[in-house]
């Protein structure tokens, strides 16, 4: 029997207290490690997330910008006058049927999968076909148009224009990123104006 | 006794190993921070030059709604003084759009910032659009349009010079450039990025080619 304790005693290992310690140590390391990967993971959704929200508001920004600087914007005949602030502009063109771009409704099913998305819809046929041209897991918060003024100065109403003031639309677009996780959200707001190339008098 | 020669490393192997990693951590992570900082620099840009260019195409907006008024310079209320619907006192030439942010707005200019800090830009009414009128929440950002006319040769039409700096082209009988033709709209945009300044500008030539 003494000589089984001394075997027992002399094998290598180690003690409680060893264990406890590396164990403790372990495990606070690991936590550490899943923390930091865990943050960089979401910091690189919200990186990927934040990218899409930009190119979807530089695209929209362009597009818009473009049409309504060098398409007529279609008024009423004088003296009818379009809303002061809408979420829809219609441009008019000679030779084409209108072009339209609008806010859609939310969770239309064009936008894509998600219940709670609004996005924007173009219409290059007078508004027959509608096709989105935001990403679909992109919201559109908030797409308002600005024109002023709000009856044409290029048609005569009786012997006289209503107006002298060239045609200018105002673009103020909210787009937020829809992710799960609250803190990869991420939102951009922004502004342009357009003043119309369309000469006519 | 029997020694056993133990394989292991040095503490300088250890320390040059501990070395090379952190270089490799270091390196991806400031890699990966610099990247975040960029995409929010990158979103205040797209912001910021959409100001710009809301600026330039006001200024645009004013000529043209100049010309089609008929009786009047294609620079009034811009660098003509005396206008009844802007009472532009021209002083130092940099003025910022006088829209308040409601329905129906009129495009003239507010000649009384001297400089971008007085020039902030602020978000107004229930839509919350953009303007230089100070009576909402306040912005990030400041801008402000600085008009420089175009002068040229009343003898010899190929040179053309910008007056930058003055509000006018030289009274007539200098030898030359004292015909105005033209105005330079430049803006200027400035923010704060987590306390650093970044600054933005576009200029664009408005003629009176009609």
């Amino acid at each position: 029997m003494t000589g089984d304790k001394k075997t027992i005693a002399s094998l290598p290992g180690f003690s409680v207290i060893e264990m406890l310690v590396v164990v403790a140590v372990f495990s606070f390391s690991i936590l550490i490690l899943s923390q930091t990967y865990l943050s960089f993971i979401r910091l690189s959704h919200r990186t990927a997330n934040s990218s899409a929200v930009q190119q979807d508001m530089r695209f929209v920004l362009e597009y818009i910008t473009r049409m309504a600087r060098h398409t007529a914007i279609e008024y009423p005949v004088p003296p009818g006058s379009l809303d002061a602030a809408t979420s829809t502009l219609v441009l008019s063109r000679d030779d084409q049927p209108a072009w339209i771009i609008k806010l859609s409704d939310t969770g239309d099913v064009l936008c894509g999968d998600l219940p709670e998305v609004k996005c924007l819809l173009v219409s290059s046929d007078a508004g027959v076909n509608w096709a989105p041209i935001t990403s679909k897991k992109v919201n559109v918060e908030k797409f308002q148009i600005l024109v002023r003024p709000s009856v044409t100065p290029f048609v005569l109403s009786g012997n006289n224009y209503v107006n002298n003031q060239q045609p200018f639309v105002t673009l103020l677009i909210k787009m937020t990123y829809m992710a799960p996780n609250d803190r990869e959200v991420v939102s951009l707001e922004a502004q342009t104006s357009i003043s119309s190339r369309v000469y006519v008098r | 006794m029997r020694t056993i020669n133990l394989a292991g490393q040095t503490l300088i192997e250890m320390l040059i190993v501990l070395f090379i990693i952190a270089m490799g951590l270091f390196a991806t992570v400031s890699l990966i921070f610099s990247n975040v900082a960029l995409q929010e620099q990158d979103a205040d840009q797209i912001v910021a030059i959409n100001l710009a260019r809301e600026a330039l195409e006001m200024v645009q907006n004013k000529r043209d709604t100049n010309w089609l008024l008929g009786d009047r310079p294609f620079d009034y209320g811009l660098l003509v003084e005396g206008a009844v619907d802007s009472p532009v006192a021209v002083i130092d030439c940099t003025v910022v759009p006088a829209w308040d942010g409601s329905a129906i707005p009129d495009p003239f200019f507010d000649p009384t910032p001297n400089d971008l800090s007085q020039a902030r830009v602020y978000k107004q009414g229930v839509e919350g659009y953009f303007t230089n009128v100070s009576t909402a929440t306040s912005t990030e950002y400041q801008r402000l349009l600085t008009l420089a006319p175009i002068c040229e040769d009343p003898n010899n039409s190929a040179n053309k010079a910008v007056a930058e700096g003055a509000c006018a082209c030289p009274p007539a009988g200098f030898p030359t450039y004292t015909k105005r033709i033209g105005l330079r709209a430049q803006a200027d945009i400035r923010w704060m990025r987590k306390n650093r300044q970044r600054n933005l500008t576009i200029y664009g030539d408005f003629y009176d080619w009609r």
